[in-house]
């Protein structure tokens, strides 16, 4: 009892900080999905489930606190077990090992001045593969110790000493890896497209491009461009398997590659490239909720498509990628098919239409009243019979009204024009004070008749500036004469 | 004397006379007689009968005006209390034809006789005398000085509606300005100053604003604004604060850099007028809360410039612009939904924001035409009834009749006519040739940059308008 209390506490403090909390209970099985990774991206998975999820959290960090033991790594170990400590104080797995500690980090400290060692003795022995091979130890040694910067550098120092477009490849590799991790997206594209480069055979490219395409997928998710994600994810061959499971596992890209297809795409493309696209069909049938989905979407069921998507929101809550983009992605899937049950109609009842969306007849009217005015739907409400009224066009009058909204501007402008080289023809120009300080150089182009004016400039020296505030006492004072 | 009245009488000789023989009669008058004629001369009386009386100012019209000059120069204001009756006569039924030999006295008796009104406090007088001077003269579309002693005159006044029938005749002539004047012999009493021309535009565009005209006040001062020159005129700073607060009511928007303002002047303009800027940006976002918090920081700044009215305007359309987007949304609204709003940001209190308020602002709007809209009650009875305003469709209820259309295009094709000669006449500019030029000696100074010879120069004037033209323009100027 004392341990749900403090790490109630704990969820509620955080939850204070900004950070998101998921409480309900995801629909996965923690083992399963964990099991679909190995490597570093297994254990930050697992951390962050630890640090987000109410329900699996004490599970995900044992789990992790196990596999970081058999690590070098004494940072992310410390991260795990303080954030158990929070929430459960007194399971045995919640104290610091500081023994394991001491002695990893002295092994390691020692590891990396051996390594350090030999670098040095293949820097001056000039051989170049040595050389690369030194630095790749080096950047494996920081990133098995967690020091992703350090390993991001390690492997950049392999650029110089590499001698074959393998080596290239290899090292882009590592790269990529660690910039994921790191979330630096702009250096993955980078590396993506050195890769595309030099990936010469069609037997090599078939090689790369399912690692590609996904690591393609992730950075264009992060940068929100779903569409272009989307288009990664679908095009990533099925050969992926479990190939990628130290970055992203074949789920991943059923899921994203889905979601995002649901927020970016048309019906018709749904069709045409996520449902008979038979590459992608392979990923999608390990997930298959996301193809019913989709089919839902695709027959306009569209409510049943939110309510799938709705139950599985935990799960992605907890994705590592995709937590970030899940609202901008589930609200863009539902105005999409709030715009797309509109189409065929000219009039529909908002009661009609909360039935079908399975929400509050008021709320909708409000999300509505934001559709339209974001411009993303033509129609118009009408509260008091409760209607929701697509917008008549008529192109004519349309036209017409462009048509003389274009011509009245060119004749403002044209007048404006006149005004301007006839004031300019009688000297009429506003001169600049000698005492001024705003200080600029005479000659700045003011428009294209500047050249044709340019001598009439002389006849203004010695004019100051005055204002003349609507009092007769600035005409030059004629009254006394 | 009743020899001078006689000659003073005997030209014109006839009232039609072609220009050329009207030019020799006006000169051998002025020579003859005016020119040299004793001041004291001229003030004298026949009789019991003043001179005046016996001129017609229709048609002695020269004459007419020396005398009424010299006796403002000899009597001064004491003149003026009698005579001013002749000189609003004489303004609403002079000759134009005649006045150009007399510009010099015609401007200093019409400068008199302004300020006498506006310091007796009856510019009434002046702005009606004013406004058929200026619509009897020559070319109304040509600046004059009684151009700005009219709007002048005319705001002083509160005369808001008789301004528009000068205002609305779009300016576009100007005469030669008193820089190029200055030390040459002949003043002509026709020259004017760029502070002038800027004032007339700031008085203008303050006029329209007093009819709610936004659309030409924003004309106007924008040409005030976008004036030529490389210096800044104080006058374009005070132009510019009410071209921001303008462009807000008229769009609903701070109205956008000008690129014909070179970029030191857009600087200055933003650092001067940032509290108006800022203003707007507020006005933008139609988040009230936002915007009556920075309305009411900006307020001292507006109410020392004079331009509080300006923002109280800003404020009003600020509600009306809101329930003019309501038409986008929706098709049926209730009244009390619409005050739920909080459109209000006068800041008045009170029952600004009341159900019964907002009823009143969108009765009024449907009245004006602002918005298509009907407003109905559920019930008889005005305490239980439930007013909501239907909006009518957007597309049918403002279709453009062909004739507007029709008259845009005429338009357009006079402007294009002026527009040629303008060109006609820049062509044959001692600048421009002087440009050609250099062109063509420096041969890569200006390279191809409109290399034709002044020979061609007709074949260039035929060309304008046409398509390569047209971009240029709109290139060089902003699109508003």
């Amino acid at each position: 009892m004392a341990t749900s209390t403090t790490a109630q506490a704990h969820w509620t403090i955080t939850e204070a900080g900004g950070q998101f909390v998921v409480h309900g209970i995801p629909r996965f099985d923690l083992e399963g999905y964990i099991g679909n990774y190995s490597g570093r991206t297994r254990i930050d998975r697992l951390l962050f489930i630890g640090h987000h999820s109410v329900a699996f959290a004490p599970e995900a960090l044992k789990l992790a606190i196990k596999a970081l033991k058999e690590t070098v790594d004494v940072r992310r170990y410390q991260i795990a077990v303080e954030q158990l400590q929070r929430l459960a104080p007194d399971d045995p797995d919640a104290v610091l090992d500081e023994e394991w500690m001491e002695i990893t980090t002295r092994k390691t400290a020692k590891e990396s001045e051996k390594i350090e060692q030999a670098l040095k003795s293949y820097k001056g022995n000039l051989i170049k593969e040595s050389i690369r091979m030194g630095h790749e130890d080096q950047g494996n040694h920081f990133y098995a110790c967690g020091d992703l910067i350090g390993a991001h550098k390690a492997y950049g120092k392999m650029r110089d000493f590499c001698t074959a477009p393998k080596h290239i490849v290899d090292m882009s590799l590592a790269l990529i890896k660690v910039s994921i991790e790191q979330n630096n997206f702009p250096a993955v594209n980078s590396h993506v497209a050195k890769i595309r480069t030099l990936t010469r055979t069609a037997e090599e490219e078939e090689q790369m491009k399912p690692r590609l395409c996904a690591a393609m997928g992730l950075f264009h998710l992060a940068n929100g461009a779903y569409r272009e994600s989307a288009r990664s994810f679908l095009e990533t061959p099925a050969s992926l398997g479990a190939t990628y499971n130290d970055v992203i596992s074949s789920n991943d890209v059923a899921v994203y590659g889905a979601l995002c297809s649901l927020a970016s795409m048309s019906r018709k493309e749904l069709k045409s490239e996520v449902l008979d696209n038979s590459e992608f069909r392979n990923f999608l049938e390990l997930e298959p909720h996301m193809r019913k989905a989709i089919s839902y979407f695709y027959s306009a069921k569209y409510s049943e498509c939110l309510k799938i998507l709705e139950e599985w929101k935990n799960d992605y809550l907890l994705d590592i990628h995709l937590h970030k983009h899940i609202d901008a992605l589930y609200e863009r899937v539902r105005t999409k098919a709030i715009v797309q049950y509109f189409i065929p109609f000219s009039c529909v009842t908002l009661k009609g239409m909360a039935e079908a969306f399975n929400t509050p007849e008021e709320k909708l009217a409000k999300e509505l009243v934001g559709l339209i005015e974001n411009g993303k739907l033509m129609a118009r409400v009408d509260t008091k019979n409760g209607l929701l009224v697509a917008k008549s066009t008529d192109p004519r009058s349309q036209v017409h009204r462009d048509a003389l909204l274009i011509a009245r501007t060119y004749e403002k402008q044209a007048r404006m024009k006149l005004v301007r080289m006839n004031m300019i023809s009688a000297g009429l120009e506003v001169k600049q004070a000698k005492t001024s300080n705003t200080g600029r150089g005479s000659s700045a182009p003011e428009g294209p008749e500047s050249e044709f004016v340019g001598v009439s400039h002389q006849a203004f020296l010695g004019m100051k500036n005055r204002f003349p505030s609507g009092n007769a006492s600035s005409f030059g004072g004629w009254g006394k004469q | 004397m009743e020899q001078l009245v006689a000659t003073l009488t005997h030209y014109p000789t006839a009232q039609n006379l072609s220009d050329v023989e009207l030019d020799q009669q006006c000169k051998e008058l002025l020579s003859g007689c005016l020119n040299n004629v004793p001041v004291h001369h001229l003030t004298g009386a026949v009789g019991d009968r003043d001179i005046l009386s016996l001129l017609d100012p229709g048609i002695n019209t020269l004459a007419y005006l020396f005398v009424l000059c010299a006796k403002l120069d000899l009597g001064g204001v004491a003149a003026l209390q009698t005579d001013w009756r002749n000189v609003a006569g004489f303004l609403t039924s002079y000759d134009p034809r005649q006045i150009k030999y007399g510009l010099k006295e015609f401007r200093r008796t019409v400068e008199r006789f302004v300020q006498f009104m506006e310091g007796n406090h009856k510019p009434i007088v002046a702005v009606k005398a004013l406004k058929k001077a200026i619509l009897r003269s020559s070319n109304p579309s040509t600046f004059s000085f009684m151009h700005l002693l009219f709007a002048r005159a005319c705001l002083k006044a509160n005369c808001f509606r008789d301004a528009l029938a000068v205002l609305d005749i779009d300016v576009f002539d100007f005469p030669l300005s008193k820089n190029y004047m200055e030390g040459s012999q002949d003043i002509r009493g026709s020259e004017v100053s760029y502070q002038d021309v800027l004032s007339y535009f700031l008085y203008g565009a303050m006029l329209y604003h007093g009819v709610k005209n936004w659309e030409r006040a924003f004309d106007l001062i924008q040409t005030a604004v976008i004036a030529p020159g490389s210096g800044l005129s104080k006058i374009q700073v005070e132009a510019y604060k009410k071209y921001v607060l303008t462009g807000l009511l008229l769009n609903g928007k701070v109205p956008p850099t000008l690129k014909s303002l070179s970029p030191n002047a857009v600087r200055i303009y933003r650092t001067i007028a940032r509290a108006y800027e800022t203003f707007g940006s507020a006005f933008m976002t139609r988040d009230a809360e936002l915007f009556s918090k920075e309305a009411a920081l900006t307020a001292d700044t507006f109410a020392q410039d004079g331009n509080s009215g300006l923002a109280q305007q800003c404020m009003e359309a600020f509600r009306h612009q809101q329930i003019i987007a309501l038409k986008d949304t929706y098709v049926t609204l209730g009244v009390d939904e619409i005050a739920q709003k909080k459109f209000d940001v006068s800041g008045r209190g009170g029952d600004a924001g009341s159900k019964e308020e907002t009823e009143r602002v969108i009765l009024g709007m449907i009245e004006r035409g602002q918005i298509k809209a009907t407003l109905s009650h559920s019930s008889p009875d005005p305490a239980a009834s439930k007013t909501t305003v239907s909006f009518a469709g957007d597309a049918t209820a403002d279709a453009v009749d062909g004739l507007a259309l029709e008259e845009q295009i005429m338009r357009i094709v006079s402007l294009s006519i002026q527009v040629k000669s303008m060109d006609r006449k820049m062509g044959i500019s001692n600048e421009y040739l002087q440009f050609l030029t250099r062109a063509s000696k420096g041969n890569g100074g200006f390279p191809s940059l409109m290399q034709m010879d002044p020979e061609i120069l007709d074949e260039y004037g035929g060309g304008w308008g046409d398509d390569d033209d047209m971009d240029e323009m709109q290139d060089n100027d902003e699109p508003w």
